[in-house]
Parts: structure tokens; C-alpha cells; sequence
């Protein structure tokens, strides 16, 4: 039998909880993470709202002056060369491993590898950038390359565990962390790997964030509890957040001999391109319908198998728009209707952590038994109509999952996840 | 007891011998504490015959920001008038800020031979970052080829004296 990559283990930093416990609450009872936030310090600015990242601190790149909730341990050796996403990274890590039973004096035996993304840290990138224009290129922190660049969370955390399997990196946006699950899924279905360890992490912080309001991406609605509506007639762009989540994947005959708990089984993936924009998702989702398609091929399953869809939806006109097309095009012109969420109108979209934060929170979703509303949805798009959003979280079991995400350059992945057999 | 407190002259040239394995360990632990005698280290005669100018190179402003009371002062001290005395504590503080372990004893209780990497767990980006923050406060400039021969406490704070001096006799 081929190995059969399955889910043992979740850890989450995110707008709605640092716990399995407080996600699962806040995904049933569709309590969102927004606040009102004020970036850059400016009182004019019409982004008004981000998915925040409650106990943490980070006032300044100095490391000395960062907080974190008192129940995780962040050691001083490996703070040094972190982002503020680096220490929800550990974090929400630590959180997994715990789940899934493992010390980190068993992952260092070269059949575990270690699969991170994140867009690096601006807010990091910037300070060590500016130190070096300001002493014209005399002065630079020795550890501000790693603890900035794409890439810092697979550095430090490669080390930090002494990680000897694969270890890679994925920069796709906000497929990011998707892409990074897919190819985990492919370590351990080609034998490669028996265990990776999968993270996506992003700064919650103005450099992150407001970089996206160039694009006219953001939402400007100052309402926190309506500001992210996916598929809703009056969204107007996205509310960014940050976090981590950290997701341990294991072949099926480890963690059972393990005696681990399963609580979802990664069945296929696929990803395809627009091969149109470098910002704007193609008009029709063109990319995200061939991608799904692939990923329902790569697992031999049709179109009305599918029991719930966790759409990529940030809330931006254009992109729900495109992947709503894409949807009918796969489902609803099969006669297949499964539920559809997008649990972006919780947690805020978080970029390269996004992927992962919904594949997991799809795996939470099938190891409880139930499926997340379509959270402030209350005038749905006409572009919608035959879809099935319901508007509260259904205490049903979601039987197959599909996991959409998009980045730029029309990058679309997709995941299929099940209750383990 | 402060980190630095322990430092009572300018100086690192009387040291203890080197311990038995397993006495840094030991001692980072705690578990030696009560045994370890107070150093006093014997004043360098090169060094605190001269009086050294205040440093006149721009600093950031977050050098100095975490460094105990004591050390801020210190280095006041030196700006003030170039005393020679206020460099230990302040490089001992820098270090201890840059220390990646908390360790149970003052640096400036240790013998000048402690070893940075293996007695301490520095790394070398951490001794880096230390010889950075070093050359910013004392307006010194160190080469890579110096980073790598500082091993000891002794050889850091030694090494800095003889920078800053060398500064001022230029």
C-alpha cells in the first residue's frame, strides 16, 4: 500500500485563538479576531481594522523589547534571529508536536523534513536596510539577513530542531503555505519523508499589511464585525492578519504504529496558473477551476463527492468574483453542490499563512464534526447564486474537504482532505 | 549582584587557573554559586595611565537602552572623561544582554579564561554582535580577522581596552 500522507498534529497563533480549543469555539460560534488597529500611527488612513494577533508584542525590531503569552517558551538563543512571525511560528509549533506526541529529539533522525512559508519580514527587512543606508554600509546587525529575508523561518527553525530531512521554503504569495502543504504531501506519498513538519507564519504588522492598500486590495470599511464579507455584494477588500500555524503530516502506517491520532487524511492536491495577471486573479478563475480539477483528478474523485469547500474568498470584489465562477464551473455544472465558507471572514486573509490556516482549520472541522459558516455574509453576490453558503456554522460532519488558495501571479493550489477511513 | 558589579578594576590580567570539566556547566547552573570566590581583577597599567577622549562617533540610540542602570552610567563616565575604568561593566553588560543563556553567575564573577563558545554558548554572530555594539558605543573599528581571535572574557574586554586606546593615541 502507498504511503498515505494523514494529519496528527495542528498548532495555531492566529486572530481567533492560540489554541485548538479557542479556534475550534471561534470557527462554531463564527466569533471573529478583528479589532480596530491604527498603522503607522496615522489617524488618516482608511484602513481601520486587521486580524490581530492578541498577547503578542513587538513594538521595535529589537528583540529584547517583544512579548508573548506565558504558556509558550521562546529560548533567548533562537529569538535573536527571528521575525515577530518566527515566534508565532515556534509557537503554534510547539503546539503541534505536543498534539501529535512528538519531542523534538525525534525529529533530527533525517526522516522528517521541514516545509515553511512566509514573505519574510518588511517590518525586520526595513530596519536592517535603513541601519545600513544610515552608516552607509558599515554597520548592519549580524542577524538581520535571517531573521528578514523569505526563507528566515525555515532557516531558524531547521536549526532550532535539528531538522537533517528536507527542508525547503515556498514563496507563491498567498499560495504560499499551500504549496508548501502539497509538496510535504508529495515527500511522504513518494517515500521520500515519513513526517514533515508544515508552517506558514506572516508578521501582523503595518510593513505586512498596508503594503497591500497600494494595490487597493484592503478594505475600508472601519466595522470590524463586517469588514471581511467573502461573497457578500458589498465586500470591498480584505482585512490582513497575521499568525502561524504549524501542521505535522506523518505517513499513515507511522502514525498508527505511533499510536498517533489521525484526524484527517490529505488525499490530493493539484495547483495550476492563470497565466494572465501579475495582481488580479483571472476574470473567469480560470487557474483556480484547472487546479481543482487536477486536485479531484489526483484523488480520482468527481466534482459531487465533495462535501465542503474552503474557498480561498479574501473578500475583494474581483477575486471572490473569479472563484465563484470557478466554482460553478467544477460543481454547480455538475450538479454537485457542496457547502462553501470561506473562513477569511473570521481570521482576516494571512497571506502566506493562509493556506495552511485553512487546510488545518478543514482538518479541525472533519476531526469535530462540523462545517464553518459563511461568517457576515447577509447579501450574497448574485454571481453566487447556486452556491450553498450557509450563513451558520452546521454541526454535520463536512465529509470530503476541498482547500482553495490563490497568490499572485495567479497561482492557484487546492487540497482534498477526509475523515482517516 | 548585578551582571558587571563584580568587575572592580579596569583591568582583566589576574586570573583564576582553569577549573575542572564540567565547572562552567556547573557554575552557569547555579549549582557552584556558593563556591566561586569574588575576582578582583588587578588594574592594566597601560590603560588607566591614559585618559581617554570621549567618543565622538554617531551611536544608535538603541545601544544603550537595555544595559543595567550601572552600565549606563558607566559609560556616561566614559563619555564624560574617557575614563578607562567604565569599560568592563559596560562591555560585561553588553555581553550578559547578548548572552544566549541566562546564566546563574555574574559574568564579572567568572575567570578572565572563560571561554565565550564553549563555556558561555555564544555563537560566533553572537561575539559579532557584541564586537558591533562595542565599536558603536566606543567608536572603535574592529576587523574580522581580530573578531575571530577574541576566545575569553579576558581576551574581549582586553582587546577593547587596547582598541580604544589605540584610538585615542591615533
Amino acid at each position: 500500500m502507498p504511503p498515505l500522507p494523514v494529519i496528527t498534529g495542528l498548532g495555531f497563533i492566529t486572530s481567533i485563538g492560540h489554541d485548538r480549543a479557542t479556534v475550534g469555539r471561534s470557527l462554531r460560534e463564527l466569533a471573529h479576531g478583528f479589532e480596530r488597529v491604527e498603522f503607522f500611527g496615522n489617524p488618516d488612513l482608511p484602513v481601520k481594522v486587521a486580524g490581530t494577533i492578541k498577547g503578542f508584542e513587538f513594538p521595535t525590531t529589537n528583540w529584547r523589547d517583544w512579548r508573548w503569552p506565558e504558556q509558550f517558551t521562546v529560548d533567548r538563543e533562537l529569538l535573536r534571529g527571528l521575525a515577530p512571525h518566527g515566534v508565532y511560528a515556534l509557537c503554534a509549533l510547539q503546539q503541534a508536536l505536543a498534539e501529535a506526541g512528538l519531542e523534538p529529539a525525534e525529529l533530527s533522525d533525517g526522516t522528517t523534513g521541514l516545509f515553511c512559508a512566509s514573505a519574510g519580514s518588511p517590518f525586520m527587512l526595513g530596519s536592517f536596510l535603513g541601519q545600513m543606508h544610515e552608516t552607509r554600509g558599515e554597520r548592519g546587525n549580524p542577524m538581520g539577513l535571517v531573521s528578514s529575508i523569505a526563507g528566515t523561518l525555515n532557516f531558524s527553525l531547521a536549526a532550532h530542531y535539528r531538522i537533517t530531512g528536507a527542508v525547503c521554503g515556498f514563496v507563491s504569495a498567498c499560495a504560499s503555505s499551500s504549496h508548501a502543504l502539497g509538496y510535504a504531501m508529495d515527500e511522504i506519498r513518494l517515500g521520500r519523508q515519513q513526517r514533515m513538519l508544515v508552517v506558514g507564519a506572516e508578521d501582523m504588522t503595518a510593513e505586512s499589511i498596508m503594503a497591500f492598500s497600494s494595490l487597493r486590495a484592503l478594505s475600508n470599511n472601519p466595522d470590524p464585525a463586517t469588514a471581511s464579507r467573502p461573497f457578500d455584494r458589498r465586500r470591498d477588500g480584505f482585512v490582513g492578519t497575521g499568525g502561524a500555524v504549524a501542521v505535522i503530516v506523518e505517513d499513515a502506517a507511522l502514525a498508527r504504529r505511533r499510536g498517533a491520532h489521525i484526524l484527517a487524511e490529505l488525499i490530493g492536491w493539484g495547483q495550476a496558473g492563470d497565466g494572465h495577471s501579475v495582481t488580479a486573479s483571472h476574470p473567469e478563475g480560470a487557474g483556480l477551476r484547472e487546479a481543482m480539477r487536477r486536485t479531484l483528478a489526483d484523488a480520482s474523485l468527481n466534482a459531487t463527492d465533495i462535501g465542503y469547500v474552503n474557498a480561498h474568498a479574501t473578500s475583494t470584489v474581483a477575486g471572490d468574483r473569479s472563484e465563484s465562477l470557478a466554482l460553478h464551473a467544477i460543481f454547480t455544472r455538475q450538479g454537485a453542490k457542496p457547502r462553501v465558507s470561506s473562513t477569511k471572514a473570521l481570521t482576516g486573509h494571512g497571506l502566506s499563512l493562509a493556506g495552511v490556516m485553512e487546510a488545518a482549520f478543514c482538518a479541525l472541522a472533519i476531526d469535530e464534526g462540523f462545517i464553518p459558516g459563511a461568517a457576515h455574509l447577509e447579501e450574497p453576490d448574485p454571481v453566487c447564486a447556486g452556491l450553498d453558503l450557509p450563513r451558520t456554522t452546521l454541526a454535520e460532519a463536512p465529509g470530503i474537504v476541498l482547500n482553495n488558495s490563490s497568490g499572485f501571479g495567479g497561482s492557484n493550489v487546492c487540497h482534498l482532505l477526509r475523515r482517516p477511513a | 549582584m548585578l551582571p558587571g558589579e563584580g568587575v572592580s578594576a579596569t583591568g582583566w590580567t589576574g586570573f583564576t587557573p582553569c577549573r575542572s570539566p564540567g565547572y562552567f556547566a556547573r557554575l552557569v547552573s547555579g549549582a557552584d554559586h556558593p563556591a566561586i570566590p569574588t575576582l578582583t581583577f588587578m588594574p592594566t597599567t597601560a590603560i588607566s595611565s591614559l585618559t581617554l577622549a570621549p567618543v565622538s562617533a554617531t551611536k544608535r540610540p538603541d545601544s544603550l537602552r537595555h544595559l543595567p542602570v550601572h552600565a549606563r552610567t558607566a559609560y556616561e563616565q566614559f563619555q564624560a572623561g574617557g575614563d578607562p575604568a567604565a569599560l568592563g561593566p559596560v562591555v560585561l553588560a553588553i555581553l550578559t544582554d547578548f548572552s544566549p543563556r541566562r546564566s546563574a553567575v555574574p559574568l564579572g564573577d567568572l575567570p578572565g579564561d572563560t571561554q565565550l563558545i564553549a563555556d558561555l554558548g555564544f555563537d560566533s554572530l553572537a561575539i559579532t554582535e557584541v564586537v558591533f555594539t562595542a565599536e558603536d558605543l566606543f567608536g572603535i573599528s574592529i576587523t574580522n580577522e581580530e573578531i575571530v581571535r577574541v576566545r575569553t572574557l579576558a581576551d574581549l574586554l582586553g582587546f577593547i581596552q587596547v582598541k580604544v586606546a589605540d584610538r585615542h593615541m591615533a
